[in-house]
């Protein structure tokens, strides 16, 4: 059976698709290329494609299910994730372990997509009174040339292992299942690696597997989990576990994968927002042998397995601290290890800490139900960047061609501050030393449309300070803008949405009721401000008290979280923050212009010179606000700072090595404050700059 | 609202849907009248009947709408595959009448509706079938 092209039901329910574009650079095939396209599904002559992960199509066969069976079936973000991690799954020949709940669309995704790989679709249900015969097969009694013979008839799972197809177990961990120990025998020979597989029931015929055979598994949590029950799951041992490629998923659709798949089953467009950090794209198939050749593969292998290790020590025993909530206990043999690297090995395309990251992620973050440990994992996984030495001609400074490359990756960076800002900072074009910032403040010219501007700034900041303190503003006086501020800077900072506030340095008491203050200040400052029995308190206790003088404070708001994608509208810093990753000072991330830097990385001198020059300020003004200011910033004048749930990172430091952030939400927006190492970099925690003026 | 428009109304609904209808017949006592006169009912509206998997396979392979009554205790392991792998639109069992090995049939659900038939006691009985069921309606 051959199906025409274009013939696919997706290609009508991809309601969002970008135009066929080239997502990686760093790709070493050109031919490649050509091919690459943001489809979330694409059927061509002899490949799927799902979500980038193109999987060869079969053969065809008696139990390839009808492409019309799924004409009515509307694809969420979820379904199409689904079936990239099962095509992953395909492409490397790792079987697949889902658990989840029922009713998620695990079914109908292995069935949907045998369709489209025009492959046979065998589907096992470990908890139904299925038969031998249907499964394993049977022998009649038939007449053959006039005498009684027996004949042997293959059950679907033995018509997949012989003309190739997926195997789909359904309720794989489902105990005292009547099939069980006829199927199991035979999966257990196949996830061994055998090439043939002996069929008792037909006299231990020996059966080769077809290299297009394979396997994927789901099955319902063992026990109780959220309240909800699956009896008769048992927990399978680590042998049978370490088998598999596990991954997680919810125990129901979230509420908005419900809305949506029935708004769109109506007919309702609904707009799927995938980005392209989700794609996935098959590389060179590069041997695994030869991966070592690759700079930054040592340095992945080494970190992986002290990953894998740490996450072994921390997901298992009575008192682990992740996986708390799963009762199917994870195990990490080596097997998980030859999975990682054949990941690796498929899907290289040029960029080894975005493939060992996507490695990861399907291998160890998959494993984990809580979206704290996925992103304790994630975060493991960020720390272990490589960061490649500079080359020996950069660093000879002689060769022609890498002064030319230089000077090209110097004006790609200023064209695209051009475009985004239609200004170029000095700092970029001409010469960096800190005086040439000094000598601008120090020479530049006052004019009165300036001098009105300041007025107009510190009255206006007047009035805003009366509405927030109410009558205690009465004792508040602000002072002029200070004279340190050029007209230039005035300008700048202005255009880049960075601006002024008068902070009245009073102290924000736990029982104020200020007129402005609609969200107060979390209580865990008051708390972690008071001293135990040794006289000592968790943070400085003046955090309740606001600076005094003006502060410059960057007014973008806070954005949404996206996967750790969301990026700071129309960023100044982004541009520095992707030359800082490119020289190595701050680490590595997807977004290479995202703020997702730690507390520590942002203190560094190097990287607070840095922004201090794109800011146009003394690296020694450049600070986070304290918690106790973005409260009161947040409160005076933008509110909807707590309206994202992101964070942000405050200077505040809490106990030894610490710093608190806060802003989620989700826990309170303005209101909230936390604390974390302040070597930790998470995916939703940004900064905000902020400077000070001397008083 | 009597009986033939109860099942008026539900062949209505599952032909439109393309999915799995069930009536329940509550009272025990009254099944075997209860089952001749809902037989009776879906003849009449042209919906025909299925005696054992085979049967059911061949109207499906047909796209024709069918009802299928369990006669059993329980419903039939074999419906129960068929009813598990509906909405997929392949099942593949082994033809034990005629001895010919695995038989497939594949289908469109959305092109077609079947209606099963059990009284609550065999519907107790069963396994767990209810999640691939569309519109139920008892008598």
């Amino acid at each position: 059976m051959k199906y025409m092209k274009n013939e696919s039901q997706f290609n009508m329910t991809t309601l969002v698709e970008a135009e066929d574009v080239q997502v990686n650079k760093k790709t070493e095939n050109p031919e490649r290329k050509e091919g690459l396209s943001k489809k979330y599904f694409e059927e061509r002559e002899d490949v799927c494609v799902y979500l980038g992960v193109e999987v060869p199509k079969g053969e065809g066969g008696d139990l390839v299910p009808n492409k019309s069976a799924f004409e009515n079936y509307y694809l969420t973000k979820e379904d199409y994730i689904l079936r990239r991690e099962i095509a992953t799954s395909l492409v490397l020949n790792k079987p697949l372990l889902l658990e989840g709940g029922t009713g998620i669309g695990k079914t109908s995704a292995v069935a949907n997509m045998c369709a489209d790989l025009n492959t046979n679709y065998c589907k096992v249900a470990f908890g139904r009174n299925t038969t031998v015969e249907d499964v394993i097969g049977n022998k009649d009694v038939d007449i053959v040339d006039g005498k009684e013979v027996f004949l042997w008839h293959d059950g679907k799972l033995l018509k997949a292992i012989r003309e190739g197809g997926i195997a789909f177990l359904d309720e794989y961990n489902f105990q005292g299942s009547k099939i069980a120990g006829h199927v199991n025998p035979i999966i257990d020979a196949i996830l061994n690696g055998y090439k043939t597989v002996s069929i008792p029931e037909n006299n231990h015929e020996q059966v080769t597997v077809h290299p297009n055979f394979r396997l994927v598994a789901a099955q319902n949590p063992p026990g109780t989990e959220e309240g909800q029950e699956f009896p008769g799951r048992e927990v399978l041992g680590s042998e049978t576990f370490g088998r598999w490629a596990y991954h997680k998923m919810p125990l129901k659709m979230s509420k908005e994968m419900r809305l949506n798949r029935r708004k769109g089953t109506m007919g309702k467009k609904i707009g799927i927002n995938i980005t392209d950090s989700e794609f996935r794209f098959l590389g060179n198939d590069i041997p695994t042998s030869e991966l070592i050749d690759i700079p930054g593969m040592e340095h992945w292998a080494e970190k992986s397995v002290e990953i894998i290790e740490m996450l072994e020590e921390k997901s298992s025993g009575a008192g682990k601290d992740m996986a708390k909530d799963q009762r199917q206990k994870l195990s990490f043999n080596p097997r998980l290890e030859q999975g990682i690297d054949r990941y690796v090995a498929k899907f290289y395309r040029g960029d080894v800490n975005q493939v060992w990251s996507d490695a990861l992620e399907y291998f160890l973050v998959n494993m984990y139900k809580s979206d704290i440990d996925k992103e304790k994992v994630r975060e493991a996984i960020r720390q272990s960047y490589y960061i490649p030495p500079k080359t020996e001609s950069k660093r000879k400074g002689l060769d022609e061609n890498d002064e030319e490359d230089e000077e090209k990756e110097k004006q790609d960076l200023i064209d695209r501050i051009k475009k985004a800002k239609g200004e170029i900072p000095s700092w970029i074009v001409g010469d960096t030393e800190d005086s040439s910032v000094k000598a601008e403040i120090e020479t530049a010219p006052s004019t009165p449309e300036f001098a009105k501007a300041k007025l107009e700034l510190q009255k206006s900041e007047t009035e805003a300070i009366k509405k927030y303190f109410g009558k205690t503003a009465e004792a508040i006086e602000v002072p002029p803008i200070p004279a340190e501020i050029t007209a230039e800077q005035f300008e700048f900072w202005k255009n880049n949405k960075f601006k002024l506030h008068y902070s009245p340095g009073i102290e924000i008491k736990k029982d104020n009721e200020f007129p402005g203050m609609k969200e107060r200040l979390s209580d865990n400052i008051y708390e972690w401000m008071k001293k135990d029995d040794k006289g000592k308190s968790k943070i400085n206790i003046d955090s309740a008290i606001l600076p005094k003088g003006w502060i410059l404070i960057d007014e973008r708001p806070k954005p949404q979280y996206d996967n750790g994608n969301q990026m700071y509208e129309d960023d100044i810093l982004a541009p520095v923050l992707e030359d800082l990753r490119k020289k190595g000072l701050i680490a590595g991330y997807k977004e290479k212009g995202s703020r997702n830097v730690s507390n520590d990385e942002f203190n560094k001198p190097e990287v607070k010179e840095t922004f201090a020059k794109a800011l146009k300020i003394k690296p020694e003004q450049l600070e986070l606000p304290k918690a106790v200011l973005f409260n009161y910033i947040g409160n005076k004048s933008h509110p909807e700072w707590g309206n994202t749930n992101t964070w942000e990172w405050f200077q505040d430091e809490y106990t030894s090595g610490s710093r608190l952030n806060g802003g989620d939400s989700g826990n309170g927006g303005l209101s909230y404050a936390d604390y974390a190492s302040s070597g930790f970099r998470f995916d939703s925690l940004g900064f905000r700059p902020s400077v000070r003026f001397s008083v | 609202m009597d009986i033939a428009s109860k099942i008026k109304k539900l062949i209505e609904v599952v032909g439109k849907l393309g999915e799995i209808g069930l009536i329940i017949i509550e009272d025990e006592k009254e099944k075997v009248g209860m089952q001749k006169q809902i037989a009776a009912e879906l003849n009449q509206a042209g919906v025909a009947s299925a005696k054992n998997y085979l049967e059911v396979m061949d109207f499906l392979e047909k796209s024709k709408a069918f009802y299928y009554l369990e006669e059993t205790d329980k419903l039939d392991d074999l419906m129960l595959e068929i009813i598990a792998e509906y909405k997929t639109g392949i099942v593949s069992l082994q033809d034990r009448k005629n001895s010919t090995g695995l038989r497939t049939v594949k289908f469109n659900p959305n092109d077609n509706y079947f209606i099963l038939i059990l009284s609550r006691k065999q519907v107790e009985a069963s396994g767990q079938f209810f999640e691939f069921i569309g519109p139920i309606e008892s008598f």
